[in-house]
Order: structure tokens, then sequence, then C-alpha cells
């Protein structure tokens, strides 16, 4: 990613530098989601499958899930390694606590002039975190990991951005900004939150070829999904290298395209 | 422009590596097709081999828990990973001997233009033409999807997709009671999952002695796991709160964090445009072979899990050689080949021979002769004492009809009766002979003497003494 418009601006970096490495970044909750979590975690009449969709719809409100579900509050006897599975585990109380917790605590985004970015990146996340479930059910490879890995990978964009949109820069600057510090901030956010150690890899790694140590089936599904989210869903883009490590042939081809609308209704109806 | 072989294997799995390989060693041109990125089949990469070292990871993992007293274990991962490396030491075996016999692999999904000509697409699209003057179709089978129940590979899981988890369920309900369902349904339920398996008929593995599967539902219960048999399901469906909730028949529901659907497996003949040929299908859609093997399309054979039971990665191996040697023109070998049964559930159960159903069936009344393990020094050496061998011998206890094991071991220890069935040995051979001490294949000398005695106590008119 070019650093042309970051070098008019050659200290901006000074002060995220810093927050980086005190593992003092922010992931603040759209107030959208945080309204709708606290109208159904008071509700009794609330349905539980809608609480478990928002907190899957949402990677700010699902990373906060994550981290709190493995505090030493909740005490897992060993940590949860996906959103399904700590939903499933934990209850409709925990999990209702849990949110309305989230929702209450958690600072809220103001990006005032970047509600669009914003919005651009979040639909991302969701894509790709779609993407990631697909390719890993064609692949009878680990669903939700590929899930959550995909729903958290560039997680560390709306961090950023949150960090520096108040810094004057111009939009192509704060964009650029984001591009070269949302790995390093994601990764800070896995470190300091403990997230499951699938997503720090798929956020280190998900731009590698041909990575094949731990979780690689997951990586490799997460960059396969990324891709895929960048050529805007149109699967003819992906390179033959990229199809021969997913072992997708033009069956498996089809078989995606079938999800194409599914998963457009599914964004719609998450972002809605 | 088409390329020419002598023999086109399509599938790379146990029966297809037989076949290539006794192809290449007898001078003939081999091309092998794989759909997959490792050769192996299933077999390797998603069924027996990662399935049985799993199964070895539960039993340590067990044995060190009596010992240590440990917590239970909720990640899979540490167990998974010895999995991926027994995976990759097996893949780079299989290739290394391909290699060296001179097979050709190439990597793509096959597809009939006719009997001898092939059509292989790879991942990228790009399309190969191959033309052999014979054929083998080892492309082995896929899991059985059940038109009511839908496998996400999430929460409700298959055979081919129960090993990508990367957590212990809390619970699972396993639909179905054959091979695949009693080994994962046992090695979960030996590493705390809460099991309940759940099967149309009365008893699970309905094709092995009965008293065997009787004792594999006692073993399977003393260890924390339900059988529930008679039992159909009607409906499968997941709430994220809730699990798995799987309905059935009779009303009752079941809930579990994860399914596991085992209800068999059909031949894989996806893709494979078999209307190209003059092969013939069977009503549950097998292919239909001779006894060598051959299809009705004369220049095709078919081998392994393709053709149906006994599904056996055992069996396919020797099809394999057959259906080569016999499309090269070798004699065939004279007399029965016998097959055991290996089931690597915990505990393990081997068969060979006839049932005692089978032998009341044919020979009216059977004598039978037990051994339990715990009355054989190996097996309280090494704490394998909920093992049994069952020895089936005719009326006059001379001649041996049927072994049947359940215990630790059985796999191997059945081979000892498998060749005395094979050469037509009498029951007395395992009274006569010496067996190492401690071994647990005394077990077979004692069950002999059971049935010795039987005969003195109540001598046949033309039993031996």
């Amino acid at each position: 990613m070019s650093t042309s418009h970051l070098s008019l601006v050659p200290n901006t970096g000074a002060p995220f530098e810093t927050a980086l490495a005190k593992g003092q970044l922010k992931l603040p909750l759209l107030p959208r989601v945080a309204a709708m979590v606290i109208q159904l975690a008071t509700d009794e009449n609330a349905n539980a499958q809608q609480l478990a969709q928002l907190i899957q719809g949402d990677p700010a409100l699902a990373g906060h899930v994550m981290r709190l579900a493995n505090s030493p509050a909740y005490r897992p006897a060993t940590p949860f390694v996906s959103l399904q599975q700590a939903i499933a585990r934990l209850g409709m109380n925990s999990i209702s606590e849990i949110a309305l917790a989230t929702s209450l605590n958690a600072s809220l985004f103001k990006v005032p002039g970047y509600e669009a970015l914003l919005q651009r990146y979040w639909r991302q996340s969701l894509l790709v975190s779609a993407w990631s479930r697909e390719i890993a059910r064609l692949r009878t490879t680990n669903v939700e990991a590929s899930f959550i890995a995909g729903l958290l990978c560039f997680i560390g964009r709306p961090v950023v951005l949150q960090g520096v949109c108040q810094l004057g820069l111009t939009p192509d600057a704060i964009e650029d900004f984001v591009e070269n510090y949302y790995v390093r901030a994601g990764l800070s956010l896995v470190a300091s939150w403990s997230l499951p150690a699938v997503v720090g890899v798929a956020i280190e790694h998900h731009q590698e070829s041909a990575y094949s140590a731990e979780y690689a089936d997951e990586v490799l599904n997460v960059k396969a999904a990324s891709q895929l989210v960048e050529a805007e869903q149109d699967l003819t883009q992906w390179s033959a290298e990229l199809l021969g490590e997913l072992n997708f042939y033009p069956q498996d081809l089809e078989k995606l395209e079938a999800k194409v609308p599914v998963i457009d209704t599914w964004i719609d109806a998450v972002c809605s | 422009m088409e390329e020419m072989c002598d023999f086109l294997v399509i599938g790379s799995g146990p029966a297809g590596q037989k076949a290539a390989i006794q192809g290449a060693k007898e001078g003939r041109s081999v091309i092998m097709v794989e759909s997959e990125p490792n050769v192996g089949g299933m077999c390797v990469n998603k069924g027996t081999i990662p399935s049985k070292a799993l199964r070895e990871a539960a039993l340590r993992l067990q044995n060190a828990k009596q010992i240590l007293a440990r917590e239970q274990i909720t990640e899979l991962q540490p167990l998974m990973s010895r999995v991926g490396a027994v995976i990759s030491g097996h893949n780079s075996y299989i290739k290394a001997q391909l290699v060296r016999n001179g097979v050709r692999w190439v990597r793509g999904k096959a597809r009939f233009r006719s009997s001898q000509a092939v059509e292989v697409t790879q991942p990228g699209g790009k399309v190969l033409r191959l033309r052999a003057k014979t054929v083998f179709i080892a492309t082995g089978s896929v899991p059985r999807h059940p038109p009511n129940i839908a496998v996400d590979h999430e929460h409700i899981l298959d055979s081919d997709s129960i090993l990508s988890m990367n957590y212990l369920p809390s619970s699972l309900v396993v639909i179905g009671a054959g091979v695949i369902a009693c080994e994962y349904a046992s090695v979960f339920s030996a590493l705390g999952c809460e099991v309940t398996m759940v099967d149309r008929y009365d008893r699970p593995l309905g094709f092995i002695d009965q008293e065997m599967s009787a004792r594999f539902v006692e073993a399977f219960e003393a260890d924390g796991g339900r059988f529930l048999g008679n039992s159909i399901v009607s409906t499968v469906s997941y709430e994220p709160l809730i699990g798995v909730n799987v309905t059935l028949e009779d009303g009752t529901s079941l809930q579990g964090e994860k399914l596991l659907v085992a209800q068999g497996r059909v031949s894989n003949l996806n893709g494979l445009n078999v209307a190209a040929t003059a092969i013939t299908l069977s009503d549950m859609g097998l292919v239909v072979v001779d006894k060598d093997y051959r299809t009705s399309d004369p220049s095709i054979y078919a081998i392994g899990d393709v053709i149906g039971p006994p599904s056996l990665a055992s069996a396919a191996m020797e099809q394999g050689r057959w259906a080569a040697c016999n499309a090269l023109g070798m004699p065939r070998r004279a007399g029965e080949v016998s097959i055991p049964i290996g089931i690597y559930a915990i505990p393990e159960l081997s068969s060979v021979g006839l049932s005692e159903e089978e032998a009341v069936s044919t020979y009216g009344t059977p004598l039978i002769g037990y051994a339990e393990f715990k009355e054989v020094a190996r097996g309280l050496i090494a704490g394998i004492e909920q093992g049994v061998l069952k020895m089936i011998a005719d009326p006059s206890g001379e001649r041996l009809l049927g072994v049947h094991i359940i215990g630790e071991g059985a796999t191997e220890l059945i081979h000892l009766g498998q060749m005395a069935l094979v050469n037509d040995m009498q029951v007395d051979s395992f009274v006569d002979q010496i067996f190492n001490f401690p071994t647990l294949a005394e077990a077979y000398r004692v069950a002999a003497l059971q049935i010795r005695g039987q005969v003195a106590a109540d001598p046949q008119p033309d039993a031996a003494c």
C-alpha cells in the first residue's frame, strides 16, 4: 500500500505507535448495534436466536463477547475458540449479560465524516466472514474457526480509523494510514484481549501465498474469502494457483456461485 | 491431443494404489488420477488413518488420566496435531512408493468421454485428455446424507468433516450404528464427551456376532455413552443457544452440541459420466462387477468402496491387486480369500469366519469356547481386562468355524484365528502348540481348552480324543 499521503504528515504515526505498544487501542461499537443489544437483552420476550445472530453479525460486538466470555468472570475450563461455542456453552443469560455489559461500557464509534468508510469496513468484514464460512464448508474444514477468523481478520481497520479520523488528515491519507496499521492494530487487539489464536494467525498470514503452518486451512479460507470480496464476489477472479490451493474445480465454483445471493441477503439483513 | 497409457487408475486410495503398482511392476505404463491435493484417498486423508490416529490419542489420554487423575480434556487441537503428522507421514510413504514404481500421478477430476477415453479437469480448469487400454475406477465413497438431515459441517457433521472440529463438544448425538458411527461414538465418549448413539435397528454393528455387539454396547454404556436402538430420526435442527435438536418418531427429543450423521456411505461417481461407458449400476448406485472386478464394460474394472461391501481398506487393496492381475492375464490364485472384520472402536472388535448365529443356522449346535482377557496373564499385566475371545467350533469340537474378539488388540489378535481358518486347522491345534507367555494369544488356547472340555463332558459319536 502506498504511503504517499502519509509522507505529508510524517509524525502522525507517533501517538498511534504509542497506543499500539501499550495495548491501549479501543474497539468501539456501532451505536445502532449497541442500542439493539440493550433492547434485546432487556426484553423478557427476546428471541435468543436474534441475540445470537446479532453477535455473529457484528465484528466489534463479536470481539467484545469473545473477550468477556474468556475472561476470569466466566472461567471457561479452556478458552472458547469460536463464537458458536461460547454462545452455546454460556447460555442465554450469560450471553445477554455479556452483550449488555459490552453495550453499556464500550465506547461508541464517532467518526464524523467517515461513516461511509466505516460502513464499508463493516460490510467487508461481514462478507469475508460469510465467504470464509462457505469456503470452509465446501472444503470440509473447520467452519466456526474460519468464520470468526474472517469476521475479525480486518478488525484493525475500524480501530485505526477511530484513532486517526480526528487528526485532520486528508481522506486518502486516512485510508493509507488504516491500510498501513490495521494488521498491527488487529494483532495488538488479539493479544491484549486474548482472542482465539486462529484470529491472530489469520490477521498475520492471510496475504501470504502457501502458508502451511498452524491453522493453514482457516488462513487459506480467509485469504480466499478476502480476495473474493476485493473482487466484488466475482469467482472468476481467483487465480489458478489459489484454486489449486483450495482444490476447487469448476463444479465447486458453481456451488459457491449459488451462495452469492444467499450471502447478499444475509449481509443486507445484518446491516439494515 | 490425447496421452496414451496402458492402465488409467481413477482414484489413489488403497484399491487404486495396488492396481497401479501391480500394473507398473509388470511393465505397464500407468497414470493415476486423483482429485485431492494428496494421494491416499479418503482412507488416508479423512477416514481410516486419521480416525485411528485420533483413537490412539484418545487411548493414551485415557491411560494418562487413569494414572494422573487429570481433568477432562476439552481441546481437540493437541490430539489432532498428531493426526496431522500421521497423515503427512503416510502421504509421503505412498507418494514415494508410487514414484519408485514409475506410476505417474495427475491431479484432477476425471470424466469419461468413452470407455477408454477420459478427460481430466485440473483445479484451475485446464483439461487433459487421456486414453487407456484398461481403466480402473477406484473413486471410493462419500458419506450418505439422509434427505431429512441438512449436514452443514458446522453443527451437523458427517464422517468427512467430524475431524475438522477444533474443540471437544460437551455432547454429541451420533445417528447410525455401523462401523464409523461406533468408532467415533466410542472415541468421543472416551474423550469425555456425552455421546448418544441412535439407530433404527435394535443393536449396533448388526453384521457381527450378536454377543459381541451386546458386549460393545455394555462397554460403551459403562464408559458413559448411551445407545438408543429401534429409534427413527424424524427431524434435526440447530439453535444457537441449544445446539442440535433431534426429534425421534416416537416423540423423544435429544440435544447435542454437535451431531454426527453416520448412516453409511455411497459410491462416489460424482462427475465421472459413467453414462459414456457400458457400466451397469445397481439399484443402490453401486458399480456392478463380476468376480474379477470387471464391470459390464470389458475395458473397465471397478474396485474398492465404489462397488460396495465389504468397504474395507484391506479388502480394497486386494481387489485392486486382483483386478490388475486379471487385466494382465495373470493366473487367478486358487482357494478362498478370508477377510477379517476390524472395528477400531473403544473397545476394539474383530472377527473372522462364522458368527454364532450363522454357525447355529448351518450346524445346529456349535460348541463355543470363551477366554476372558482378565483370565489371561498378559491381559492383567496390560490392564486389558475387558476383553474376551469367543471361539466357535462345529458340534464335534474339531473344526474351527469362527473367532470373535472384543478388547484392546483384537484387530491384531484375530489374524491367528484367520490363519487357522484358512488352513483348516483343528481347534486342538491351539491346545497342542506352545505360545509365548505371557501374551494375549494365550486366549486362543484357553478358549480351545473350553471347547475340548465340552467335548470331553459330552462326547460326540465321532469326536477325536
